[in-house]
């Protein structure tokens, strides 16, 4: 009896040893994937392209330093007045959604974050499809009034179309920073204000405006932020006459190889958005403290002044940030001019060609597959990213939900690939693994990179909301390990891992930088497949362009849709 | 002074005052004691030009101020969480509204030194409004809707953020410098205590209408409706059954009463503790000795509060539960 309870004992000791064991190291075990491949995928060709920064000769040749300068200036001039246009917007709008209620509200406030979730290359596609010079309304007014000849109308290639696009994607974070900040101020204190004297223009100045000045300025910082690294916005609306340090690392990655200038860009981009991200976080802690629980309850406009500012601005947005993606399925059903080498007589109107065309194999064509094969190339890179990025991101999110000082050190080092650009990763993975990179497979792994930190901070708080207590009552109450598994932790985790692949889906399938840069001709994406259908003449190559942008539109939205409702808690950070 | 000529708002299809009138004297301190949600502050919001009312008027010396916007009033507001601005300092955020008025700096410097040494707190100046404790904070606030020497004052549960023994010394202080300045001023509460301290004339709001209208020492020996009794937590409210003409049936015996309900009908009747002999008043009530049979105790500054049936009196000699002892009360009706 005695030695059987003594083995007994013994049996436990050593499961437990087993266990003590387990639990020290599982924390490793936890990051090691994840280290692992960031270690091969982005502090190696990091360390690759610094080296090719620290060359004395890159640093001191007089042309390098003149594109360098050029480059930077043009930087910051594009992200100093998009920051400004986006602002004159946001402010208004930011005011309108705290304010005011009306109706439709929501679905207006939803529509304007759409474009934040967009491809660039749908955004681009979105804009030349209304004001481009092959777009609806120039299209559209030169065929209802032909007297009215405007000659040199020119909307693609323009800093204007690079401006106008980057308010677009950018108009939703002030609406979000400024928008929460401005709802959370207590609104007694703008009434103590009033009934202490002050006007309208004296609330704003001495106790608003100062109140929210963590906010705004959180909220300039991110979009300048996110000006600054623009790349696809400014390809395919501005051209590459149009260069930014982003644009200039591609042109001297691939057109005009000048691998260690496009290093040293590279090194400099990051530098920048490591300040400017350093910058934000402090800021941002800033909003936080400052709000107040009682959140101002926006109320129905009432005097004439009002409802003018609400109906104008309503206006105004809707045509700005609808009209553009609605104008893209229109445009891509229409023909309204001829096809490349059309002799015949035009037939205007509705058209399914450019779809039809998809599917076609042309001798001619730019690709040696037809262009369907794009979709499929997207979606399985996508699928593949999905699963890369789960199988990474899981253990770390697991091992965030509680963190232990190792894991507060090594969070950092997750976002540090969102710091660099995309266009930076691809020039990495270039300068790296050289001919390798001839493999299909290095395509989602960049993807992998920029999904991760999304997918992390995705399940993270899914698994972390998930009440210990829960766990520890069901099991008391006779639940085996796998019963609680099944019963408390799949129903919580199963949307955070659906919410987290569609991130990663959504994020590979729009991916524009990277894939630009390491993508082999005979492997197109979607979105490599738009910009060069966009930049091949001819009404059928741009018909193509349209038709493939509202796939891919339609694709991402449904994904935005998705992600939105299976969202646990909405946040009004980024 | 002020006059609110038949006031209505609703919010939600509810009416929350309906047709509400009342008017403040010169250097009257009067007090809007109501249950919470029962739209003071409304009251208040809408005298500041914060809100607009539905129906009916606001004067202020026989002029209309509907179309007077809030910071051409010239009025004081205080909440109570002091909504100081978080950004400014003790200084400007006193300075504030004399600044809006364009005084100049010498000026401004005088009245602020001046205030502060009023409320207690002379060389706070530059301490940053966050680090002060939620009496100086209020204070402050005080002082900020006061250094405008606005035309009238309204404080909104000025105290209700603080703890009972800072309330008690705040509510002197605020009570002294009403009386030095003479402002005309509207404190809103729920708390009877603070209304009986402060006020000269208190109005009882119910259900969006005012159904009293006096001094206090009256509102107290005559509350005359059940919610009033409430309101100011008095006396032991009764049931009881009319039976006969001055002649009302209770667990406690019957009393000879006259009120307004006809036989047969129910009857509520407020019980007051009385120590003298047995009289009769002047708005029917009436003085009686009733038995009284001790179901708890509870010891309570230094005497002893015997409760039976849901009512409950002090006496000053410990008895034992079950003892009949002998209590004399004053009944009145309530409506």
């Amino acid at each position: 009896m005695n030695s059987k309870i003594n083995k007994l004992k013994e049996h436990a000791s050593l499961f437990t040893y087993f266990r003590v064991y387990l639990f020290t190291y599982k924390r490793l075990f936890l990051w090691l994937p994840a280290f692992l491949f960031l270690l091969s995928f982005f502090f190696y060709p990091l360390t690759k392209i610094f080296s090719l920064t620290f060359d004395f000769s890159t640093l001191t040749n007089e042309n390098n330093l003149r594109i360098t300068l050029h480059a930077l200036r043009f930087t910051f001039y594009q992200a100093t007045l998009s920051t400004i246009l986006t602002f004159i917007l946001g402010i208004p709008s930011a005011i309108l959604f705290s304010r005011f209620t009306f109706r439709g509200k929501s679905l207006l406030r939803a529509i304007t974050a759409v474009p934040f979730m967009l491809p660039t290359v749908v955004v681009a596609a979105a804009f030349n499809s209304f004001l481009g010079s092959r777009g609806l309304i120039p299209l559209l007014s030169s065929f209802l009034f032909p007297q009215l000849l405007i000659t040199n109308y020119q909307f693609t290639g323009t800093l204007i179309a690079i401006l106008i696009a980057h308010v677009f994607y950018n108009t939703t974070i002030v609406i979000r920073i400024v928008g929460n900040a401005l709802s959370r101020l207590d609104p007694k204190l703008e009434a103590s204000a009033r009934v202490l004297g002050a006007n309208t223009f004296n609330v704003w100045r001495k106790i608003i405006l100062p109140l929210l000045k963590p906010a705004l300025l959180a909220s300039a910082l991110l979009v300048f932020m996110f000006n600054f690294t623009s790349f696809g916005v400014i390809l395919l609306l501005g051209g590459s006459n149009f260069a930014t340090l982003e644009v200039e690392i591609y042109i001297r990655a691939l057109q005009l190889p000048n691998l260690n200038l496009a290093a040293m860009l590279s090194v400099i981009q990051l530098c920048f958005t490591l300040i400017f991200s350093i910058l934000y976080t402090r800021t941002i802690n800033q909003v936080n403290t400052q709000t107040n629980p009682q959140f101002l309850q926006p109320q129905r406009p009432k005097t004439l002044k009002e409802k003018f500012f609400v109906f104008t601005l309503y206006a105004l947005l809707i045509t700005f940030f609808v009209l553009p993606l609605i104008s893209l399925p229109i445009r891509s059903l229409t023909r309204l001019e001829a096809d490349r080498g059309q002799r015949d007589e035009i037939q205007y109107g509705f058209t399914t060609d450019y779809y039809q065309e998809l599917f076609i194999n042309r001798r001619n064509s730019l690709f040696y597959v037809p262009p369907f094969q794009a979709a499929i190339n997207s979606l399985s890179y996508a699928g593949i990213t999905v699963i890369f990025s789960l199988a990474i991101g899981y253990p770390v999110a697991v091992a965030l939900a509680k963190p232990t000082k190792f894991d507060k050190l090594l969070d950092p080092l997750l976002l540090l690939p969102l710091g660099s650009s995309a266009v930076m990763l691809g020039l990495g993975f270039i300068l790296s693994f050289g001919r390798l990179i001839s493999s299909p497979f290095f395509v989602p792994i960049a993807h992998t990179l920029i999904a991760l930190p999304f997918v992390i901070r995705t399940l993270q708080p899914a698994i972390k909301s998930i009440p210990e207590k829960l766990r520890q009552a069901a099991s008391t109450l006779g639940a085996s390990p796998l019963k609680v598994w099944q019963t408390i932790d799949f129903p919580i985790l199963s949307r955070a891992t659906l919410t987290a692949a569609t991130f990663a889906f959504t994020i590979s399938l729009g991916e524009f930088g990277a894939t630009l840069l390491i993508t082999r001709p005979e492997y197109p994406t979607i979105p490599i497949a738009i910009q060069r259908f966009l930049s091949q003449p001819g009404g059928l190559n741009y018909g193509q362009a349209m038709a493939m942008a509202t796939l891919l539109m339609i694709l991402t939205t449904t994904s935005i849709l998705l992600i939105e409702k299976t969202r646990l808690n909405q946040s009004g950070e980024f | 002074m002020l006059e609110l000529r038949n006031i209505s708002k609703s919010f939600n299809q509810k009416n929350i005052l309906k047709n509400v009138s009342f008017k403040i004297k010169k250097g009257e301190t009067i007090c809007l004691l109501g249950a919470s949600g029962s739209g003071k502050s409304t009251i208040l919001k809408m005298i500041a030009g914060l809100d607009f009312p539905d129906g009916g008027q606001i004067l202020f010396n026989k002029i209309d101020l509907s179309s007077t916007p809030p910071h051409l009033r010239d009025f004081g507001l205080v909440f109570q969480d002091f909504n100081l601005f978080p950004h400014l300092n003790v200084f400007d955020n006193i300075a504030f509204g004399l600044k809006m008025r364009n005084l100049s700096d010498n000026e401004i410097q005088l009245r602020v030194a001046a205030l502060l040494e009023q409320i207690g707190l002379s060389g706070f100046e530059n301490r940053k409004v966050n680090e002060l404790s939620g009496g100086e904070q209020q204070r402050i606030a005080l002082a900020r809707a006061l250094a405008t020497q606005p035309r009238l004052l309204m404080l909104d549960e000025p105290l209700g953020a603080l703890d009972k023994s800072l309330k008690e010394d705040l509510l002197n202080q605020l009570r002294n410098i009403l009386h030095e300045t003479k402002i005309p001023a509207i404190y809103v509460t729920h708390d009877a205590e603070e209304a009986f301290a402060i006020a000269d004339r208190i109005l009882i709001l119910h259900d969006g209408i005012i159904i009293r209208d006096d001094m206090p020492e009256e509102i107290w020996k005559n509350p005359k409706f059940v919610t009033v009794t409430k309101i100011l937590g008095i006396g032991n409210v009764i049931e009881g059954e009319v039976i006969a003409k001055n002649k009302i049936k209770t667990e406690f015996g019957i009393f000879d009463i006259n009120c307004k309900q006809n036989k047969g009908e129910k009857v509520n009747l407020l019980m007051q503790q009385f120590p003298s002999p047995l009289r009769r008043g002047a708005r029917g009530e009436v003085g009686v000795q009733i038995n009284v049979k001790v179901e708890d105790i509870v010891y309570k500054q230094n005497q002893f509060e015997v409760k039976s049936r849901g009512v409950s009196f002090l006496i000053n000699k410990k008895p034992k539960i079950g003892d009949v002892i002998k209590v004399n009360v004053q009944v009145q009706c309530l409506e």
